[in-house]
């Protein structure tokens, strides 16, 4: 085990702990720290397979330099399946259309009920597992390349339809009179930032050439503007139609609190990015580059919380930040452990 | 993969084929084939557009309760089909790609004529146009200024600052290409017409590194520009509280059905003009492969675009939605739904094979499928939605007039009118951009 597993482990376990601890004590507190902590998570695993897939059919340099830390991503998946105990276990405290006197009354009860949820979970499951293996497989043959070329259309419908509703069903059911139709684009071009952004910061220490460093450079900032194209445009259209069944939504996460947060998270998952990003010497340089992608993953980590909590509705608590350690500890420690050693080998080549 | 240029091909014998195009004394006759209705077509709507300012928007289909007819659609369709040039000519130039060097003279050249087309509709749908003036924010003695939380003032100023960039852009990137059409033009005429169109341009070191700069400011204004004036339009209708309109996916889903309808035309621009030019070693099979590819991956946008519309017609709390969605799908106008989502979504399927990317008929065929389907779609979403709003008793349909009709195709002439003689009088490639790239090409092969 390298120091690195083992350090990221016991982050892991340190998170878990407090986590527990949170439990014991305040048991009310759990559901939504657990769900944003796996919301932020999940975008590592589903975004790392996005740009894998992405990079197959588009090549360039950049996808050879980042792929060891995409491909750990992608190893990272298996957690899932433990993380969605406590989940699976709390979803009467998250989601008011799990009791029947609230889901009679909803138009969408066809889609919100307990027995389609698990069906939908059920395919999304398979299809992130099966993908995932997929692309593993493809990696470790001789013709890597060209295996993933072939995956990638299918692969890319697959997960755009999968984000896009496990989206739907996990965070946007938290109000279930909240609909948007780009809720999905938000989470994906979302997952994909913070994939880009773990990547750029795991592969930080053996950082590829300057030129390199900026076709990831532009990359991120292609994705910094996307997403926050999308997102703005959701809360330009809630707010000039001023509706009843959207607005409250918005109403929820701009409490004192929560709009400082939704300010801070508008500066570190836009504005400093995107300003840093467009100077090209700032995206040579190696240390920039580090703060970007630091700066991005704390901005993800701050918009999972904003998204979720004020559902509850509470604040930040100290299980919140244990919750997210845990999924970041365990996160890295599996995908250190299950990474296909000839990777980084292969990569450096590329 | 395919070279982009025929190795055969030199700059010399490149400027030589594209200069003749321009320089030669006889227009081709099937260019007199094409001129003549499109012309025919441009003075319908000059009569279409006369007797719309002497009648009044009476003359058009028009009526409570759907007040945007064909003329804000047309606008919307035109608007979209601009983009395909913008992204081709100034995104692909930021992302560096080699081959939209053949096409995007021709492309640009269908964006400048589109946006024209599409500029001229909210005008003439203004019912008083010749107050659209007030559109602009000015100091004035009656102290009234537009609407500023309005999308509709944006979408003004989007759209007016786009026409603008676009002329810019496009006079200022054939500006070296004047200059090398007055060197080489001997008759007196032609030498004064593209002397003044160059305006001066020598081709000295100093004159190359402003041009650069200009042309790479120009682009990277560009290429945001054309996705927001798309999101301006979305945010038009999702602002409303019209069944059908009111949804966060409108401004992406617009720019998505934008660059389809952009790229459809595109192909079905660039594969006649191919061979009756004869380009084939400048715009060759390569081109053919990646413009059907980005057609079918914008279509397949475009296609998750209206899965999250048809579901979110039936998630949300509002019963009127789904009241109209089915309307949309079973109701008078349920044909139009079904042909937007056939030609947009299942043609473009067929481009997943590559011996059918490669066969010229059908993807011209492809292209003309995805312009009409765009257009179809635009109808569903202005007419069709107008007709059943959330109020029952203001329920009513929609037949467009012959003056709609004229309008159309009228500005259908003045495209064609316009393409026509930019082929006839500029230099259909981008000479001096060719050249760099077959120099490339020599020194890498």
């Amino acid at each position: 085990m390298s120091r690195a597993e083992r350090d990221a482990w016991i982050a892991g376990i340190i998170g878990l702990a407090g986590a527990l601890i949170g439990w014991v004590v305040a048991p009310s507190q759990v559901p939504h720290a657990w769900l944003a902590a796996l919301t932020a998570w999940i975008g590592w695993p589903l975004g790392s397979m996005a740009l894998l897939l992405t990079h197959a059919l588009t090549g360039g340099r950049w996808g050879y330099a980042v792929r060891p830390a995409l491909v750990g991503g992608v190893c990272s998946l298996p957690l899932l399946i433990p993380a969605l105990i406590p989940f699976l276990l709390t979803m009467p405290a998250l989601y008011p259309w799990t009791h029947a006197d609230t889901a009679s009354h909803l138009a969408n009860h066809f889609y919100l009920n307990v027995p389609f949820f698990a069906g939908r979970g059920i395919v999304y499951l398979l299809v992130w597992f099966g993908l995932a293996g997929l692309i593993l497989r493809a990696l470790r043959s001789a013709e890597a390349d060209p295996m993933l070329e072939r995956l990638a259309p299918a692969g890319l419908i697959l997960l755009a339809l999968t984000v896009t509703f496990a989206a739907i069903d996990t965070t946007m059911s938290l109000d279930p009179d909240f609909s948007s139709s780009a809720y999905g684009m938000i989470a994906a071009a979302g997952a994909g930032l913070f994939a880009l952004a773990v990547a750029v910061l795991l592969t930080a220490a053996a950082l590829p050439p300057a030129e390199i460093r900026a076709d990831l450079g532009k990359l991120l900032l292609g994705l910094v503007v996307l997403w926050a194209y999308l997102d703005f445009m959701q809360v330009l259209i809630v707010w000039q139609s001023d509706l009843a069944s959207e607005a409250p939504w918005y109403s929820v996460r701009s409490t004192p609190f929560w709009a400082v947060i939704a300010a801070l998270v508008a500066a570190a998952h836009f504005a400093l990015p995107f300003a840093m990003l467009l100077s090209p010497a700032l995206q040579r340089s190696r240390r920039c580059m580090l703060c970007v992608a630091g700066l991005l993953i704390v901005a993800e980590i701050l918009y999972s919380w904003w998204l979720v909590l004020p559902a509850a509705p509470r604040g930040l608590r100290l299980i919140d930040p244990a919750a997210m350690l845990a999924f970041g500890g365990c996160g890295v420690g599996l995908a250190l452990r299950l990474r296909p050693r000839p990777l980084a080998a292969v990569a450096h080549h590329g | 993969m395919q070279p982009v240029v025929d190795p055969q091909e030199t700059a010399g014998s490149m400027t030589d084929r594209v200069c003749a195009i321009a320089l030669r004394e006889r227009a081709f006759l099937w260019w007199w084939l094409l001129m003549i209705p499109s012309a025919a077509l441009s003075g319908l709507l000059v009569a279409a557009v006369f007797w719309l300012f002497y009648a009044g928007v009476g003359i058009w289909g028009i009526d409570w309760p759907v007040m945007w007819g064909l003329a804000i659609l047309n606008y919307v369709w035109w608007i979209g089909i601009a983009s395909g040039g913008t992204f081709i000519s100034a995104m692909f130039f930021l992302v560096r790609v080699e081959w939209r060097t053949s096409i995007n003279r021709i492309a640009e050249s269908m964006t400048l004529f589109a946006a024209a087309c599409a500029g001229i509709y909210p005008i003439l749908h203004l019912g008083r146009p010749w107050f659209f003036y007030w559109l602009f924010p000015y100091p004035n003695t009656m102290t009234l200024w537009p609407q500023f939380r309005s999308p509709l003032f944006w979408d003004f100023c989007a759209i007016f600052a786009y026409v603008l960039s676009s002329i810019l852009f496009w006079y200022l990137g054939a500006m070296p290409d004047m200059a090398s059409m007055r060197d080489r033009a001997t008759r007196r005429g032609q030498q004064i017409f593209y002397g003044v169109l160059a305006m001066g341009f020598r081709g000295t070191a100093r004159e190359w590194r402003d041009f650069r700069a200009a042309y790479a400011v120009l682009a990277a204004i560009m290429a945001p520009m054309v996705c927001s004036v798309h999101s301006i339009v979305g945010l038009d209708f999702a602002g409303a509280q019209t069944t059908g309109w009111h949804s966060t996916e409108f401004p992406p889903f617009f720019v998505f059905g934008a660059v389809l309808s952009g790229f459809g035309m595109v192909l079905f621009l660039i594969l006649p003009l191919r061979r009756l030019l004869r380009l084939e070693s400048f715009i060759t099979a390569r081109h053919m492969e990646v413009l059907a590819r980005l057609l079918l991956t914008s279509s397949l946008c475009l296609a998750y675009a209206y899965i999250m519309d048809a579901f979110n017609a039936f998630y949300t709390g509002d019963v009127s939605e789904r009241i109209f969605f089915h309307d949309r799908i079973s109701g008078v106008y349920a044909g139009v739904y079904w042909w937007t989502l056939f030609l947009n979504i299942v043609v473009p399927q067929l481009l997943w094979w590559r011996r059918l990317r490669l066969n010229q008929p059908l993807v011209w065929l492809v292209g003309l499928a995805v312009i009409v389907g765009m257009w179809l779609e635009r109808y569903g979403i202005v007419v069709v939605s107008l007709h059943r709003t959330k109020l029952p008793s203001a329920w009513g349909n929609y037949a467009a007039s012959f003056w709609d009709w004229a309008t159309l195709a009228g500005t259908v002439g003045l495209f064609f009118t316009g393409m026509l003689l930019v082929v006839r009088l500029v230099p259909i490639l981008s000479m001096f951009e060719m050249r760099e790239l077959l120099a490339n090409a020599r020194r890498q092969g």
